[in-house]
C-alpha cells in the first residue's frame, strides 16, 4: 500500500474513534420535576437485561416476570409503609387457634380484566391451583381452599405457618381468572394473563418485549397508594436488551428525547456516571440479601473451625468495596441484610458480631491448626506435608472481586486455585462439594432464605458450606413454625448467633440496587419512599411528564 | 443431477442425527440443571427432584433422546422447559428476524464487496486497490461485538440518525446488517479480487479484448461470471457462518432472532429449544453446502456431477 493510502486509512480510523469516544453529547439542561397534578396518558418503557419466562404468577420464579405480572394482579393482603400487613382484596381475616385454618372475607364489586367477577369461587380456584402447580417456594403449608359463601373463603394448612400472611402479600400469590386459565390452557402466561390489577395484558413476545395497557375500570388500589385507580399511565412496556452497553445507551437516548424510561442493572461504571447525571432520577436500595464466601465445612482442612475462623480474620472486604465496588456495594457483616424483613429480630441488639480483620490472628490460627510457611511462602501442613492449595469457585459476573480475595489469601500463604463458571454451572458444581470455597450472592425479601443456606435440609441444595448442626436446624424450624412472635424472634437470633460461631462463611458485601428514570417519569419519589421498593403498587402513582 | 440431490439429501439424515446426539450429550453433560433455574433460590432439593421427575430429566439420557426424537419425527418439538411455550412456535417466531438480518447482511456485503473486488483487481497495485484491500482487511479483522457497539454509539447515540436497538422498520435493520455484513464483505471483496485477477489473465479474456470488445463488456460479461464461481461457493458456505455471527449481532442489538434464543436457552439449560435450533442450524449448513454444489452446474456448464 502507498504511504498516502495508509495515512488516509489511519485518519479515517482515528476520526471514527475520536467521534466515538471523545465527543460525548452535551448534557441538556434539565428542569426540576414539575409538581403539577399527574395527567392521564403516556407510556413508561422499562429496559431490562432478561426476558420474563412466563407471566403466570404461579408458573415462574423470575424477578423480571414478577416485575410484569405484579402490575396485572392484586393480592388478598398487602404491605403498608411500616412493612406491616394491610387488607387489599380481603376486607378482613381471622386465624383459628391452632393456626391451621384462615378465614378471609373478600371485597365486593371487583372484576378480573376479562369480566369474570372476583368472588370466593375464583379465589378458591386461584389458591387451589397455586397449591398444585406453583413453582415459587411460598405458601408451602397450604393444603386447600374452600368456599364458605360467595365472599368468604377458608384456607386450610397442613401445619401452622406464622408467615402465611407475608406469603399472601407476595404477588406470586396474586389472584388469577379461572376463565382465562381455562381459555389459554397450557399457554396461560404466554398468550394471555388475566388478573384484577391496574394493568392488563396486551402483548408478550418472549425474549423481546411485553406490553401492558391500563385497566380503565380499576378503582381498588391498596390504601398505601395516592391514586386508587385507574393508573395515570396508559401503557407500560418492558423491552429486553441483554447487552449492558446497549441498554444504557438506549436509556440515555430515550431520556434525552423526553421519553418516560426506566433502567435497572446498569454496569458499575455506568451507575457512577448516571448517578451524577442531573438529567436522571435515581432510586437506591440495598439488596435484600448478601454476597457470601461459603467455606466447605466438611472438606479437610476446613472441617477444623480454626481454619475457617482464620479465613474470616484474613479476608478484608473493605478495599474491595472501596475500590472495585465504589458506590455500588457496602461491606456486609453477616449473611443476612438490614434490608430484609425480620432482620432486627434475627440480628439481635449486636448485629456486627463478625470478627475484625486481623491477618496476624489468621496466621496464628493457621499455625495452631498445623500450617506453617514453606520455603516459597505457601503454608505447609506439618502433619501430612501437604501444601495449602485450595479450590475456589465463583460464577461469572464479578469484576475482579474474586481475584482480590485470592491475592489477599496468597499474602497469607494460601495458594488458591480459582475456577469461574457461568452461574447455573457454578451452582451445580458447588453442590458437589468439590471446592473448598464458593463465592455467590443471594436475594430474598425476608431473612428465612439466608438461614436456609445453613440448614441441613438444604445440603445438596443451597447449603454450600455443607454445615449440619442440630442446634441451628432446631432454631430455624422453631422460627419458621412457632406462632408466638417473641419465640420466633428469639429463635432467629439464636440461630444467627450459632451460625456465626460455627464460621461456615465470610460475609462479603451488600450490593446496592439502582433504578434510573428519565425526568419524564413522574411519581418516582413515591416509589423511592417505600421500604420494599414496591414499584408494583406505585405503578398507579407513576405518570408521564410531557416535555421533560 | 437428480442422483446428486437424492444422494446428498439422504446423507443429511445421519449427519443431522449425529449433530443432535452430540449436542444432546454436551448439553446434558454440562453442569447445571434447568429445574434449579426454574424453581429459584428457595427451592428445596426435594422440590427440585420432584420437578426433574415430572419433566423426565431423571430418565437415562438415551431414553430422553429417543423421546425427543420420536416427538420430532411426529412434528412435535415439545414445550420449552423454561417458558412452557411450544418450541416450534418459539423458533418460528424468531426465524423471520434472523432471516431478515442474515439476508440483509449478505445482500449488503455482496453489493459492496463484488464491485470493490472487481475495481481492485482491474486497478491492481493502485492507491484504490491498496485502500480497498486495507479496508477489506479491517472489515474481516474487526470484532463484530466492538464494531456493533461503535456503530451504535456513533450513528445511534451521538448522531441520532439510526435506532440503537430492537427490531422495527428498515431503519432498525441498517446498523445490525452492516455489523454482520462487514466481515463477510471483507472476505468476499478479497476473494473476488483474487479470482478476477486469475480470470483476467486467461486466454479467452485476451481473445475477447482482441475482438475489440469494450473493457466494461469484457469484465462484466466474460470475466465476472467465471470469477464468481469461488465467490458463490464461499457465499453458500458462509451463510451458516452468518447465522453464527447473528448470535453476537442479535445480542448486541437486542434483535429478537434465533441467535439470541439459543444463547438464552443455553444459559437456562432449556434443552428442547437448544435441540430444535441446533437441528435447524445443522439442516441450514447442509442445505447451503448442497446449494453451493448445485450452483456450480449453472455457473460452469463444464461441471457435470452425473458423469
Amino acid at each position: 500500500m502507498s504511504r498516502n493510502g495508509t495515512l488516509l486509512l489511519a485518519s479515517v480510523m482515528l476520526l471514527v474513534v475520536l467521534v466515538a469516544t471523545g465527543c460525548p453529547r452535551a448534557a441538556e439542561p434539565v428542569e426540576p420535576p414539575a409538581a403539577a397534578e399527574p395527567q392521564p396518558g403516556g407510556t413508561l418503557t422499562h429496559l431490562h437485561n432478561a426476558s420474563p419466562d412466563n407471566l403466570d404468577p404461579q408458573g415462574t420464579v423470575m424477578a423480571v416476570s414478577w416485575w410484569v405480572f405484579s402490575r396485572m394482579v392484586d393480592t388478598l393482603v398487602t404491605r403498608d409503609h411500616d412493612l406491616g400487613i394491610a387488607p387489599h382484596l380481603a376486607e378482613s381475616w381471622e386465624m383459628s387457634k391452632d393456626g391451621l385454618t384462615w378465614t378471609f372475607r373478600l371485597q365486593r364489586g371487583i372484576r378480573f380484566h376479562d369480566g369474570t367477577p372476583f368472588n370466593a369461587e375464583s379465589a378458591a380456584f386461584s389458591f387451589n391451583r397455586f397449591a398444585e402447580v406453583a413453582r415459587v417456594g411460598i405458601l408451602a403449608q397450604l393444603k386447600e381452599t374452600v368456599v364458605v359463601d360467595e365472599y368468604t373463603i377458608e384456607m386450610r394448612l397442613t401445619a401452622a405457618a406464622p408467615r402465611f400472611l407475608d406469603d399472601l402479600a407476595s404477588h406470586y400469590a396474586g389472584l388469577i381468572s379461572p376463565a382465562a386459565v381455562e381459555k389459554y390452557g397450557a399457554d396461560f402466561g404466554i398468550a394471555g394473563m388475566v388478573g384484577t390489577g391496574p394493568f392488563k395484558f396486551h402483548e408478550f413476545i418472549p425474549g423481546d418485549r411485553v406490553t401492558l395497557v391500563r385497566n380503565e375500570e380499576y378503582a381498588w388500589g391498596p390504601p398505601i397508594v395516592e391514586n386508587p385507580g385507574p393508573a395515570h399511565l396508559e401503557r407500560i412496556e418492558l423491552l429486553v436488551i441483554p447487552e449492558d452497553m446497549t441498554r444504557v445507551m438506549e436509556f440515555e437516548d430515550r431520556a434525552a428525547r423526553g421519553y418516560a424510561v426506566t433502567l435497572t442493572l446498569a454496569p458499575p461504571a455506568d451507575v457512577r456516571r448516571l448517578r451524577a447525571d442531573p438529567a436522571v432520577q435515581t432510586i437506591t436500595r440495598t439488596t435484600t440479601g448478601a454476597d457470601i464466601l461459603f467455606i466447605n465445612t466438611t472438606k479437610w482442612p476446613f472441617d477444623d473451625i480454626r481454619m475457617r475462623e482464620a479465613l474470616i480474620y484474613a479476608i478484608n472486604t473493605q478495599p474491595i468495596v472501596d475500590l472495585l465496588l465504589e458506590g455500588v456495594a457496602v461491606q456486609a457483616h453477616t449473611f443476612i441484610s438490614p434490608s430484609q424483613i425480620g432482620y432486627p429480630d434475627a440480628a439481635g441488639p449486636t448485629p456486627a458480631i463478625q470478627r475484625p480483620v486481623d491477618p496476624q490472628r489468621a496466621r496464628e490460627l493457621f499455625a495452631e491448626a498445623g500450617w506453617l510457611p514453606g520455603p516459597d511462602g505457601i503454608l505447609v501442613h506439618q502433619g501430612t506435608g501437604k501444601r495449602a492449595e485450595f479450590g475456589f469457585l465463583t460464577p461469572t459476573g464479578y469484576v475482579g472481586e474474586p481475584e482480590a480475595i485470592v491475592a489477599q489469601l496468597r499474602d497469607l500463604g494460601l495458594d488458591i486455585r480459582m475456577t469461574v463458571l457461568e452461574p447455573a454451572a457454578s451452582v451445580a458444581k458447588a453442590r458437589e462439594g468439590v471446592y473448598e470455597l464458593y463465592l455467590i450472592g443471594y436475594g430474598w425479601p425476608d431473612v428465612s432464605l439466608g438461614f436456609d443456606l445453613f440448614h441441613t435440609r438444604q445440603i445438596g441444595g443451597l447449603n454450600f458450606s455443607f454445615l449440619s448442626d442440630p442446634q441451628v436446624d432446631e432454631q430455624i424450624n422453631t422460627a419458621l413454625t412457632n406462632l408466638d412472635p417473641e419465640v420466633r424472634a428469639a429463635a432467629w437470633n439464636a440461630a444467627h448467633v450459632r451460625i456465626v460461631q460455627l464460621a461456615p462463611f465470610v460475609p462479603m458485601w451488600y450490593d446496592m440496587l439502582f433504578t434510573f428514570a428519565s425526568k419524564a417519569v413522574g411519581g418516582m419519589e413515591l416509589v423511592g419512599a417505600h421500604p420494599l421498593w414496591a414499584s408494583d403498587i406505585h405503578a398507579l402513582d407513576l405518570h408521564y411528564i410531557p416535555g421533560k | 443431477m437428480h442422483t446428486l440431490l437424492a444422494r446428498r439429501l439422504a446423507s443429511m439424515v445421519p449427519i443431522v442425527l449425529g449433530v443432535t446426539i452430540a449436542v444432546f450429550a454436551v448439553l446434558h453433560l454440562a453442569p447445571g440443571c434447568p429445574t434449579t433455574i426454574m424453581l429459584g433460590d428457595h427451592a428445596s432439593p426435594e422440590a427440585i427432584e420432584e420437578l426433574r421427575n415430572k419433566l423426565g430429566l431423571d430418565d437415562p439420557l438415551y431414553v430422553q433422546y429417543f423421546r425427543w426424537l420420536s416427538g420430532v419425527a411426529r412434528g412435535d418439538f415439545g414445550r420449552s422447559i423454561h417458558t412452557r411455550q411450544l418450541v416450534l412456535e418459539m423458533v418460528l417466531q424468531r426465524v423471520p428476524a434472523t432471516m431478515e438480518l442474515t439476508f440483509a447482511a449478505m445482500i449488503l456485503s455482496l453489493v459492496i464487496a463484488v464491485p470493490v473486488g472487481v475495481i481492485s483487481a482491474t486497478k491492481q497495485y493502485s492507491v484504490v486497490d491498496h485502500a480497498t484491500m486495507a479496508g477489506a482487511l479491517f472489515g474481516v479483522s474487526m470484532p463484530v461485538f466492538w464494531q456493533g457497539l461503535m456503530g451504535m454509539l456513533v450513528f445511534g447515540f451521538l448522531l441520532g440518525w439510526l435506532p440503537i436497538s430492537g427490531r422495527g422498520g428498515l431503519e432498525h435493520l441498517i446498523l445490525p446488517a452492516i455489523t454482520l455484513g462487514t466481515s463477510q464483505a471483507g472476505l468476499i471483496a478479497r476473494l473476488t479480487r483474487s479470482s478476477m485477477l486469475e480470470v483476467i489473465r486467461q486466454d479467452y479474456i485476451t481473445t475477447a479484448r482482441s475482438k475489440g470488445l469494450a473493457e466494461r463488456v469484457v469484465i462484466a460479461k466474460h470475466a465476472l461470471k467465471n470469477a464468481l464461481i469461488p465467490v458463490v461457493t464461499i457465499l453458500a458456505l458462509q451463510l451458516p457462518a452468518l447465522f453464527g455471527g447473528a448470535v453476537i449481532t442479535e445480542t448486541v442489538f437486542a434483535w429478537p432472532g434465533m441467535g439470541r434464543l439459543i444463547v438464552t436457552s443455553i444459559f437456562v439449560r432449556d434443552f428442547p429449544v437448544v435441540q430444535a435450533v441446533t437441528l435447524i442450524m445443522a439442516m441450514v449448513v447442509i442445505l447451503c453446502n448442497l446449494l453451493a454444489d448445485v450452483s456450480y452446474i449453472f455457473l460452469d456448464p463444464r461441471i457435470r456431477y452425473d458423469s
